[in-house]
Parts: C-alpha cells; sequence; structure tokens
C-alpha cells in the first residue's frame, strides 16, 4: 500500500449505487474521496448538453485531488459512479492534519496530482483527434490501462452512449467503428468488452498512439 | 535556376537557419532575480532550469530582503513567478525541502506564488505541510496572486 492510500486507512466507508453523483460541478470540496471498489467517471456537460466523460477514476485513485491542491476549491467536473462504489471518505481537515509535517506525503502528492494531470492532457488530446477510427482506439488503450486486466478484458460494461461520451462523437459512429474493430478481430464481446492486447499494441505503434502515463 | 538547383549538387553547402536567427528566448537560461517591485511587494523570479545552489541562494535572499523590510516595519508581502520555470523544479525532492525550510523560517507577512498548475499544486502542497496555508498560495496568475496580496496589506 502506497503511503498516501495509507492515509485513508481510517477513513470512513461510504457505498455508492450505480449512476450516484458524488461531486456536481461547482460543489465546494471539503472532502477528499479515494476509491477502494468500482469506477467513477468525471464528465461535463456541453452547451448542448451532451455529456463529455473527460476521465474514468479506479480502485485505488484519490479525487478531486488537484481541485484541491490548486487551490481551486470547487469540483471543476461532475463525478458519477459507474458501477456501484466503495469509496473511502476523508473530511479536508483530518486529511491537513494527517499530512501535516511529513513532505515525504507531500512529494508522493505532488507526484501524483501530476501523474493524474498527465492523464488528464492525454484524454483531451484523444477527445481533439479527428480520426475516429484512432480516437477509438486511443479510447481503447485509455480503458485498458485504467479498467482492464492482463488479458485485456475490460472490468467495465460500457453502454454505446457510454462510448460516445467517451470518445465524444455520436452513438452511430462509435457502432459503425467498434463493428469494424470487431471484425478486424481487435475486439470481441459484447457487454464485456475484450480487447487484442497484442494487436491494439501493434495498432498504437501505426497510428503514434503515445503510452498511457 | 541554379540558385534553386537542390543542396545535394556537388560543391554547394546546403542553407542553414542563421545563428542569429534561433529563437533563443524560448530556451531561457536558469536564473533567479530578487527586487523590490514598486508596489512594495518583494518580487521574485525562477527562470529556466535551475540547480539547487541556485534555489538555495534565491531563498536565502529572498530571507535577507524579507527582513529588512521587517526592520523597516514594511509589510513583508512577496509576489514569486514561476511561470518560465522549467518543470523540473517542482519536482525536485532538495528544493522541497529547501523551500520547505525557508517557509518555516522566513518571517513571511504573505507569500503569492504564481505559475502552471503544477507550481500551484507544489506550494499548496508544501504550504499545508509546514502549516502556512494561510501565509503561502499558488495561484494561477499574477493579477489573482497580487488581489490576494493586496487583502492582505492592510
Amino acid at each position: 500500500m502506497t503511503p498516501l492510500l495509507d492515509l485513508f486507512k481510517s477513513a470512513s466507508d461510504r457505498h455508492f449505487p450505480k449512476g450516484q453523483i458524488i461531486l456536481y460541478e461547482g460543489d465546494p470540496v471539503n472532502r477528499l474521496y479515494q476509491i477502494d471498489e468500482g469506477f467513477v467517471k468525471v464528465y461535463n456537460i456541453l452547451a448542448n448538453g451532451t455529456e463529455r466523460i473527460i476521465f474514468i477514476y479506479g480502485p485505488g485513485d484519490m479525487f478531486p485531488l488537484t481541485s484541491y491542491l490548486s487551490g481551486f476549491g470547487v469540483a471543476r467536473y461532475f463525478y458519477e459512479c459507474m458501477k456501484e462504489a466503495k469509496v473511502k471518505v476523508m473530511n479536508l481537515a483530518i486529511f491537513e492534519n494527517k499530512i501535516k509535517g511529513k513532505p515525504e506525503l507531500a512529494q508522493e502528492m505532488i507526484k501524483y496530482s501530476y501523474l493524474t494531470n498527465q492523464q488528464f492532457v492525454q484524454r483531451i488530446d484523444i477527445l481533439s483527434v479527428n480520426d475516429t477510427r484512432r480516437k477509438i482506439i486511443s479510447l481503447l488503450a485509455f480503458l485498458l490501462a485504467k479498467a482492464g486486466d492482463k488479458s485485456g478484458k475490460l472490468n467495465l460494461t460500457l453502454t454505446s452512449k457510454d462510448f460516445a461520451d467517451l470518445a465524444g462523437v455520436t452513438r452511430e459512429t462509435v457502432s459503425v467503428q467498434l463493428n469494424k474493430l470487431r471484425r478486424d478481430g481487435l475486439i470481441s464481446g459484447n457487454h464485456q468488452i475484450i480487447v487484442d492486447v497484442n494487436y491494439l499494441n501493434k495498432l498504437k505503434i501505426k497510428y503514434s498512439i503515445p503510452k498511457f502515463a | 535556376m541554379f540558385d534553386m538547383a537542390p543542396c545535394r549538387m556537388t560543391g554547394r553547402i546546403p542553407p542553414r537557419v542563421p545563428y542569429a536567427k534561433i529563437d533563443w528566448v524560448s530556451i531561457p537560461k536558469g536564473k533567479t532575480e530578487t527586487f523590490i517591485n514598486p508596489a512594495g511587494f518583494i518580487e521574485q523570479h525562477y527562470i529556466g532550469t535551475l540547480k539547487l545552489p541556485a534555489i538555495k541562494k534565491a531563498i536565502e535572499e529572498l530571507g535577507k530582503i524579507v527582513e529588512e523590510q521587517k526592520a523597516q516595519k514594511k509589510p513583508a508581502l512577496v509576489l514569486i513567478d514561476t511561470s518560465l520555470a522549467a518543470t523540473s523544479l517542482f519536482f525536485n525532492t532538495q528544493a522541497h525541502t529547501a523551500s520547505i525550510k525557508g517557509m518555516k523560517t522566513i518571517p513571511l507577512g504573505r507569500a503569492a506564488i504564481f505559475g502552471p498548475l503544477v507550481a500551484q499544486v507544489t506550494v499548496n502542497t508544501l504550504a499545508m505541510i509546514t502549516g502556512k496555508k494561510d501565509k503561502i498560495r499558488g495561484f494561477t496568475s499574477r493579477q489573482e496572486a497580487i488581489r490576494w496580496l493586496c487583502a492582505g496589506k492592510s
């Protein structure tokens, strides 16, 4: 267990059902959350009403650490459970007391926050790509890094709407591209997607998709 | 036509970017600057890639100026610009240790540090560790930093 996760040992456990919004955009940040089980999607709502999923937090992740450490004070996005989640919750005052006088924890926090920001930037880069095929392949690489196991199985059930919101394209486009990738042999399974990891690695080289931070 | 011939032609030197035209501004040299701003703040700039001795020296210099200001019964308000500093500055463990020492020993009135997101995160984290969260804060822009410093003038 990393020293950062160790901090949450004594924090209170909370269970959130699937679809529960833990934090709304603009909510004051007065608690920190650490995921034990489950996945939380981070999204914003565009002017036309569509959701844009920026990021997915999985087991071991903490949020909203950067909003808190940057001094922003409020949540920048919505945080919603993608499946039932077991989360540890800690009040900021308690968190601050725990880390006071511990520079080694500061290093960990700075590193963790930087890495998460890098991942956010990579995700935003994926969203800005015009080539849909490349976008979906990058998305699969991201999903595999966040919610996949070594065999390529995604531990997350995604609907075509989720895929569309994650890729920033329409559901129809996503369906067409996923079917093509299925025919190519990159993915298999319907509800529980399994990715051919070796093939994905070859495609990542072909489409110059960087390794996920 | 001969002028437009490819550089592969024997006896011709390939055209190169003139030395003077290289944008050296985008590769800032590592340095720090400390001075008193006309508005009364102690201002410090961190530029480029800095090594530990330079960082320590800058912190020492800041400490001296703060002491001088205090002796003259002037408020010790510090504005630090890290927007041109290399990102490596914020991951240097020894620089963190030096900063923590500075935060604990320098009798600051208020210190506002502005720069990239990583700078804000680093500053706020270190301020939290040292228990100086109310006196030291990281900001995105110079304007926000000055606004917060001005609020502490009275």
